[in-house]
């Protein structure tokens, strides 16, 4: 039989976390799940890492550390490769499955470690490089319950929000919530006019800083520009670049019994999706995404960790969000929605990524149930494709068409694997006219005594295309640099692209 | 030993103004606690994790400070002279 969902957990970290009596009931609502999926058109399979039996049937061993990346990586490949499912569902926070973690360095930037499920959807085998791990090709997502909690009935209550989806008109994710830091309005509202074709409805904080009433917070598509921290269960707002106030314009307990089943959640805000522990070591509310989850979203789309955006226009953090709703509205399931964002964001950037786009591609994160549909799906109709007349076999068509669209999937994965590269830092010197294009650069940006980082890259494996030269010499120089302020200090980040010992081009991210 | 007992530590440094968070979509001024290992930011659990003027009282001052190393930051329970 073929195997379309894989549901992958960890029994021994669950058993530790919830005991045997709260473990088997986590274990029989997923047999429920899977069940329901049978009914969906989806073969599903629970799948626990460190089962040996079962590992070894997988041509793998079990994991015996939950807290390992290494070993559960090992472990997911080795369940991909042997079942091919069209969606791998991680069940449990980062204490069951745990996140992948990088260390990315940017000038100036406080993450010592990036939190990251990319390398689950990759081929690419374990390492401890981010840069491998710029392709991913699976369609994946986690659906978490509560980092260090011991009540099994928040996991249960998403895992029945899953059983219970059935997929709405697209009516219903035309209308949106919004809410943006004031001073980032115009980038917002670009956002806005890509994903709705309309930024009506945007709130900016201040002056909207909460709570909010349920028909507010009723429509299905919810977008955030706003500040984040991290282990807070707040968003916050900004007047202008300058202020020292940081007023809170969401907090997670505003959501309580407010927000619809079926909402789908894209955050850009800093560590927006980080799965802390609200108990340890002391107790403050749950994050943000979880009770959205449980609250009856059934996907999040946010950041680990600390997000970047350009000076001007949108990139970044900007693109990855909307990308991903929108390919919601075009009725994709959250996994292949959140998938497809990730590639056309790598796709449309630079052939050698900057280092803001690395850890952009790293941080994201899809929470949720990734067989998820929340859009009817509309097979005559589908977007980019002539019309159908008639359908027969209807299951089978579904079936036949899911496989095909994880294959193109599977492929343009591929495809970037070999036209994109990740940047590494290096200790390098510029002379020449490299030099002196940079020292310009520096005096028109107004750029002096910052931190200064200089990215190469591996020399580039040979190209399948071998019309087509692979030789190009890339370099990035980033400069950091401070103007100190009575309390906020302005910060911007200089990225100079070098090819070939010529400056190309020169882009500009600041704090937003 | 309690979970909340886990990790709780005290520092002794000089509380210091700091551009933090890069030049991420959040960077901001925030407080640090700059020791002879390096500098590691302070919050407290209800204030703001980007401006909490609680701290503006100790700048410049040598203080001790028990709490939770949070990796990324230091969780403040408490804040005394050193």
């Amino acid at each position: 039989m073929t195997i379309d969902k894989v549901i992958i957990s960890n029994r021994s970290a669950l058993q530790n976390k919830y005991g045997k009596p709260g473990f088997q009931k986590i274990h029989a609502a997923v047999k429920k799940l899977v069940a329901t999926d049978k009914k969906r058109n989806l073969n599903s399979s629970l799948v626990f890492v460190d089962d040996v039996p079962v590992m070894k049937k997988m041509k793998s061993k079990a994991v015996k550390d939950p807290t390992d990346p290494e070993q559960c990586k090992i472990a997911v490949d080795s369940i991909f490769n042997q079942l091919h499912p069209d969606y791998l569902l991680l069940l449990g926070a980062q204490d069951v499955i745990p996140h992948c973690r990088f260390r990315i360095p940017i000038p100036d930037d406080d993450d010592n470690f990036v939190a990251s499920d990319v390398p689950y959807a990759c081929d690419a085998p374990f390492s401890r490089n981010a840069g491998d791990f710029i392709a991913p090709g699976r369609v994946l997502g986690r659906l978490p319950d509560i980092t260090g909690e011991t009540d099994p009935s928040y996991l249960i209550a998403l895992i029945q929000n899953s059983i219970k989806w059935k997929p709405l008109k697209l009516s219903a994710y035309k209308k949106y919530f919004s809410l943006s830091v004031k001073w980032w309005k115009k980038s917002t509202e670009t956002s806005l006019k890509n994903i709705f074709e309309n930024n009506s409805k945007l709130k900016l904080a201040p002056p909207t800083l909460g709570p909010y009433t349920k028909p507010e917070l009723a429509t299905r598509m919810h977008f955030f520009n706003c500040h984040g921290g991290a282990r807070t269960s707040e968003f916050y707002g900004q007047t202008n670049e300058n202020s020292d106030n940081y007023p809170v314009c969401l907090e997670s307990e505003m959501l309580a019994n407010k927000v619809s089943y079926g909402t789908v959640t894209a955050a850009e805000c800093c560590y927006g999706a980080l799965l802390y522990n609200p108990n340890r070591p002391t107790k403050i509310h749950r994050p943000i995404s979880n009770t959205y989850l449980q609250n009856g979203a059934v996907a999040f789309v946010g950041s680990t960790t600390a997000a970047y955006g350009p000076s001007h226009g949108q990139g970044g953090a900007d693109y990855i969000t909307q990308y991903f709703l929108i390919a919601i509205q075009k009725g994709a399931s959250s996994g292949r929605a959140f998938l497809e964002a990730q590639q056309r964001f790598i796709e449309k950037g630079d052939v050698k990524m900057d280092p803001t786009d690395l850890k952009t591609i790293i941080q994201f994160l899809l929470l949720g149930d990734p067989s998820i549909t929340p859009v009817e799906d509309q097979p005559k109709t589908t977007p980019g494709k002539t019309s159908v007349k008639s359908i027969m076999n209807k299951k089978m068509h579904d079936v036949r068409e899911r496989k095909d669209r994880r294959l193109k999937l599977s492929q343009k994965s591929v495809f970037i694997g070999n036209t994109t590269d990740a940047p590494k830092r290096i200790e390098a010197t510029v002379t020449g006219s490299v030099k002196a294009d940079i020292e310009k650069a520096l005096r028109s940006f107004k750029f002096q005594n910052g931190k200064k980082f200089t990215y190469g890259f591996k020399p580039k494996r040979k190209s399948k295309t071998k019309t087509m030269g692979t030789a190009d010499h890339y370099r990035y120089h980033v400069y950091s640099n401070v103007k100190k302020g009575r309390i906020i200090d302005t910060l911007r980040l200089l990225v100079i692209q070098e090819v070939n010992n010529k400056v190309m081009e020169i882009k500009e991210y600041v704090r937003r | 030993m309690s979970a909340d007992e886990l990790n709780k530590m005290t520092l002794t440094g000089r509380v210091e103004r700091k551009t933090l968070g890069g030049t991420s979509k959040s960077a901001h001024i925030g407080f640090v606690l700059q020791t002879k290992q390096g500098a590691i930011k302070l919050r407290r659990e209800d204030g703001n994790p980007f401006y909490d003027d609680f701290f503006e009282k100790y700048e410049n001052r040598e203080m001790c400070v028990e709490g939770y190393d949070m990796e990324s930051y230091f969780l403040v329970t408490d804040i005394r002279s050193s």
